[in-house]
């Protein structure tokens, strides 16, 4: 087990570096420069910034500058927030994101579950439809709809929670929820197949006829098996929630890692684009890892191939 | 998605599928209605979708604008016929590039196997772990903007998981008999593959690209909220929705019916790509 | 056994379901909260980028500085009469070239070390260094040998015409007589800056180091900086050792960067924020009716126009410029969903700049599109034919995208003309003008201070800023001539008359004068307004004890 995981960190390394190295050069290409404002009309200027941050030096020599730095783990200072490093950065809103992609992550298990417990519970009755029907309305509806929706509701009509803002603890539910309800349709889908194949196996039948108890059949075995493939899902689900959402963060004003994904690559911020791109795939390539693991926990076939 | 169907396609298994489940079916009623519509949107439409009428600005649904008008006076109905059509093009254009990208790239990596498909599969994997948003933004300022940009922006994202799915198959089929018989038989590597392979998948590819194209959708959606979207003065339904967003509390009628027609698109697709992939 | 396990499931969900809504508390608004504790919530548009005030180039930015430094002079927050501050008197001499400053007895930072004259010559000094590559260096050029020291002719900072002759006065030689100098001095370019700090921090020939930060900065203003979060806010707080802090009648400020109209919308609505920094303009009619003790609209010092490029023929032909400008309706423009009291322009600087900048003078030109029609033929055009479809850049924002699309539909009907709309993030779109890759394209420009000559000078040939590719000598002898002239009514007189020339040739097309447009909570007593949203936060005070 111990040598498979440090096998797949080693595989790793070559796919990080593969990243690093096309991102740092596509980023090139994109036009405009990290300085271009509005008012720094003259070219001395940019020069001077330029000169300043080592841009002007070729650009395979500012790759290996970059790679020297990041090999002692610093990713550089960022252009756009003079005065902070894209460490430091990244490091206060990783803390926000985390926060708030665990209550989201927790909150779409349990809700995708549930629902897609029930629905498939419920097989083709009419209520099997509504509920996988219901289950489906988080893939339909964008955030952005449903974001502001909640908060005319809840925030500004009933005054339940705060509208934006990161301070006070309640202010985690809505955007949590926000986030919660897309992932739970596809955990809520993928359950209710799960579901409903293992209900037509024959070991259900089987065990049924030996007496045990229905609830011990359903949540033992059948669960156990059908949950599977939301593990596997998990994985990258996961990376995808922790790193932020820009839509949630935008609309409730998150100061979280989501915005920077968006607005440094829109602002040419150089360095913080490479730091967003490793972290993602840092995340990516760990909780693959993770939701591997864990299905070789419930699952002893998939062990064994480790 | 779970697509382990082992059966080959054939269109009257689908429909047989289809009109088994009650809701697939109108699902499918509702999209074809909705398709034909948006595509003879110059015929339907009672306006140009750049019409303004400035001095009408945004009014409630009435008789002369069926669903309202937005704040440049525009007739919302027929922005989003219009709107309809752009977004049902990205949605199957860019399903087309990646079920062509991801087809061709998972039958190659399955059929050649060994060393190649493990580096094929490398490459898959680094495409992954690239951030999406920054990918396709990144993407749409290096090369312009243009709606085609859009589709092959998103097409070339989405094809990484009919990838991986369709060189897991390919293995699969490689090894049993009737592919080993052809194999003895003399049959090129190509026809086996045209031949015998690519017709054990369809129905698996069928499934997949029924999925892909609402989440190609949600994902043109997301572009228009960042402003990368379609050039104005053209519409997308995600724009529509994303304006109506905005709007939702002063005209509220640029919200829902954008969103209802959006949201039921995007149901009554995943409807039925679930029903399809129903055993 | 499906239907018990489906209701023992349902059951569990709705019980989560409550317990979620339970939680829900009426809690009384932050509004409030910060009120009884004197701290004022602010919206500001963009999250700063820097509060280093000798690199800040945002509006947002300034908010916060204006706080947490003081210049020579500050302005009344009413009327932007220039008021003693740092100084405490000055002294013009030599027709206005010479400024002789007295700081008031016993300044000192927020550290306690006591404030000098020479402090003003090393934020000045570095401001204008070309290595520190400062965007605002050029407002400071009005300074003698400031622009030869920044463009790098004069290596000796030394030889700049700012001098401390001793620890309370600062003798300042200029230029030219610059009328509106002192309007200049509370920007924050013209803040000093604590030099001992700044070395410590090797800040002193450099951008990028960490003296802004909360904990290390140390400024000289009515507050402190207290904490500054990227993407979340900036708190500032009183400063005990700012000479007038009695004063002063709030305890702090909390900067909010919510870039988003909408999301600021609702953060007022939820009692988060005193003031917003702007209005979704798709809400306009609802705030109106229903927020309209809490809307203000007030003039600002802007104008919002489009640029031709004059380098790409047809738009090298001004007939075509005008014809293009004569042609769209401004004032449908407002009514349709600026909807904020916005002014249509048919000039460049704002009719409020300097008081009342040629009022009751006649327009420089007017809508007509019999006239732009018959100018559009002259250019060889007649009805729109033969003319190319051209590129219409803007950035993106809710306000650029339905204006371009107005004016697209205007020139197609009254023109028979084509604009082809693009739609570009901030930095592409700032390339593009750059480059020069555009036909026309949206613009603006929002004084940085109160005189004719920060618009004006954006179209002198040597200015680089206006990315028109504009130059035309006559222009620039009349700037010149303003420039240099010691009598006021002269320079008024010059000005003017480069505007004239400037409306003739038509390299802009000005659409509206800018209005400023915010929700501000009715328990704010005295927010005061001005038209370059200047705050020093001198009088805005609450009223605790009225309910909301």
């Amino acid at each position: 087990m111990i040598k498979y995981i440090i096998k797949r960190i080693l595989e790793a390394i070559p796919v990080m570096f593969v990243i690093i190295t096309a991102v740092f050069f596509m980023v090139r290409f994109v036009p405009g420069g990290p300085f271009d404002r509005e008012r720094s009309a003259s070219a001395e200027t940019i020069a001077a910034l330029n000169a300043y941050y080592g841009l002007d030096k070729p650009l395979f020599e500012q790759y290996l500058g970059f790679l020297k730095n990041l090999s002692r783990g610093e990713l550089g200072p960022s252009y756009k927030y003079e005065g902070w490093t894209v460490n430091e950065i990244l490091a206060e809103k990783a803390a926000v994101s985390l926060e708030l992609g665990c209550a989201a992550l927790v909150a779409a298990a349990l809700m995708g579950v549930l629902l897609g417990l029930a629905a498939a519970a419920f097989g083709r009755s009419a209520w099997g439809a509504i509920l996988s029907g219901l289950s489906l309305l988080g893939i339909c509806l964008p955030s952005f709809v449903l974001g502001p929706l909640l908060i005319l509701l809840l925030a500004i009509k009933f005054r339940c929670f705060n509208a934006v803002g990161w301070d006070s603890a309640s202010d985690i539910v809505l955007p949590a929820l926000t986030l919660a309800l897309f992932y739970a349709a596809w955990i809520a889908r993928l359950m209710r197949r799960a579901v409903s194949d293992e209900l037509s196996r024959g070991y259900v039948r089987t065990a049924r006829a030996k007496g045990l108890p229905p609830g011990k059949v359903y949540f033992v075995h059948i669960f156990k098996n059908a949950v599977q493939p939301v593990v596997s899902y998990l994985g990258p689900a996961a990376a995808g929630l922790l790193t932020g959402s820009f839509v949630v963060e935008t609309i409730f004003q998150i100061p979280g890692l989501g915005r920077f994904f968006v607005s440094s690559a829109l602002d040419n911020d150089y360095t913080m684009i490479m730091g967003c791109v490793i972290l993602y795939a840092a995340f990516i390539i760990f909780f693959n890892l993770l939701a591997d693991i864990a299905l070789a926990a419930l699952n002893p076939k998939v062990a064994k191939q480790l | 998605m779970n697509i382990d169907s082992r059966e080959s396609f054939a269109p009257a298994s689908a429909w047989r599928k289809i009109c088994s489940d009650r809701v697939a079916f109108f699902a499918l009623c509702f999209v074809a209605v909705c398709a034909v519509l948006c595509a003879l949107a110059d015929f339907v439409a009672p306006f140009h979708y750049a019409a303004q009428d400035l001095k009408l600005g945004a009014v409630p649904p009435c008789g002369e604008h069926l669903l309202g008008t937005d704040t440049l006076g525009r007739d919302l109905l027929s922005r989003l016929l219009y709107g309809g059509r752009i977004s049902y093009a990205v949605g199957l254009l860019a399903t087309a590039v990646a079920v062509l990208i991801g087809v061709s790239y998972g039958l190659l990596s399955g059929m050649c196997g060994g060393k190649i498909d493990a580096f094929m599969m490398r490459v898959v994997d680094i495409a992954y772990s690239l951030p999406f948003t920054i990918f396709v933004i990144l993407l749409m300022l290096v090369f312009g903007r243009s709606v085609w940009l859009v589709f092959i922006a998103i097409g070339a994202v989405e094809w990484l998981t009919m990838a991986r799915i369709v060189r897991g198959m390919t293995l699969d089929i490689k090894g049993r008999q009737f592919v080993e018989a052809a194999e003895a038989l003399g049959e090129s590597k190509l026809g086996i593959m045209l031949r015998h392979i690519l017709p054990n998948l369809a129905g698996v590819i069928f499934v997949c690209a029924a999925l892909t194209v609402p989440s190609v959708m949600l994902l043109e959606a997301f572009l228009s909220f960042l402003g990368l979207g379609v050039q104005a003065p053209l519409p997308s339904l995600g724009s529509l929705v994303k304006d109506g967003a905005e709007a939702m509390e002063d005209a509220p009628w640029l919200l829902v019916f954008p969103a209802v027609f959006f949201s039921a698109t995007l149901f009554a697709l995943n409807r039925i790509g679930e029903a399809l992939s129903e055993k | 056994m499906r239907w018990r396990i489906a209701t023992f499931v349902l059951t569990v969900a709705a019980a989560v379901f409550c317990m979620l809504l339970a939680s829900c508390g009426n809690a009384e608004p932050q509004v409030l909260k910060a009120a009884k504790q004197k701290i004022l919530l602010v919206g500001n548009s963009a999250d700063p980028s820097t509060l280093d005030p000798t690199l800040s180039t945002g509006l947002g930015e300034f908010k916060i500085l204006s706080g947490l430094f003081e210049g020579l002079v500050r302005a009344d927050e009413d009327t932007l009469r220039v008021e003693p501050a740092a100084a405490e008197s000055w002294e013009v001499s030599e027709g206005g070239k010479v400024y002789t400053f007295r700081l008031r007895d016993g300044l000192r930072w927020s550290d306690g070390e006591p404030l000098k004259a020479s402090d003003f010559v090393f934020a000045w000094r570095r401001a204008l260094n070309p290595s520190i590559g400062a965007e605002y260096a050029s407002l400071m050029y009005c300074i003698k040998n400031a622009e030869a020291i920044n463009s790098g002719r004069e290596k000796n900072l030394s030889a700049l015409g700012a001098r401390a002759l001793d620890s309370r006065t600062l003798r300042i030689e200029l230029e030219a007589p610059t009328p509106y100098f002192l309007n200049m001095l509370y920007l924050n370019i013209f803040f000093p800056l604590p030099e001992h700090v700044l070395k410590k921090f090797g800040a002193a020939e450099s951008r990028n180091s960490f003296w802004t930060r909360a904990g290390n900065m140390v400024s000289n203003g009515a507050f402190i900086l207290s904490a500054w979060r990227i993407n979340d806010k900036v708190s500032i707080r009183r400063n005990p050792l700012y000479w007038d802090t009695k004063s002063i009648k709030i305890n702090g400020v909390d900067f909010f960067p919510i870039g988003n109209a909408n999301t600021e919308d609702r953060a007022f609505r939820a009692g988060q924020l005193h003031i917003t920094d702007s209005v979704p303009i798709s809400r306009m009619d609802s705030i109106r009716a229903k927020l309209s003790d809490c809307l203000r609209s007030e003039d600002w010092l802007g104008t919002y126009y489009y640029i031709f490029n004059t380098r790409r023929p047809p738009f090298d032909d001004s007939r075509v410029r005008r014809a293009l400008s004569m042609s769209i309706n401004r004032g449908q423009i407002i009514e349709a969903f600026l909807k904020a009291g916005q002014k249509p322009a048919f000039a460049l600087v704002p009719p409020n700049c300097s008081n009342s900048w040629r009022a009751g003078e006649a327009p420089h030109f007017f809508e007509n599109i019999a006239e732009a029609r018959r100018l559009l033929s002259e250019a060889g055009y007649p009805e729109g034919k033969g003319f190319p479809k051209f590129k219409l850049v803007y950035n993106t924002s809710e306000i650029h995208k339905p204006i371009a699309e107005a004016i697209q539909q205007m020139w197609r009907e009254n023109l028979g003309i084509e604009a082809e709309l693009y739609n570009l993030s901030w930095p592409a779109y700032l390339a593009a003008r750059r480059a020069g890759d555009f036909d026309v394209a949206r613009s603006n420009w929002v004084g940085d201070f109160d005189a004719p000559e920060t618009f004006l000078g954006l179209f002198e040939s040597s200015s680089g800023l206006s990315h028109t590719g504009y130059g035309n000598p006559l222009f620039d002898a009349a700037m010149a001539k303003a420039r240099s002239s010691a009598d006021n009514a002269e320079r008024i007189e010059a000005l003017k008359s480069a505007e004239n020339i400037l409306m003739r040739d038509m390299p802009i097309m000005p659409i509206y004068f800018y209005s400023r447009v915010c929700l501000v909570s009715p328990i704010l007593k005295n927010w005061k307004s001005n038209i370059l949203d200047y705050h020093n936060y001198r009088n805005v005070d609450f009223y605790i004890s009225e309910p909301l």
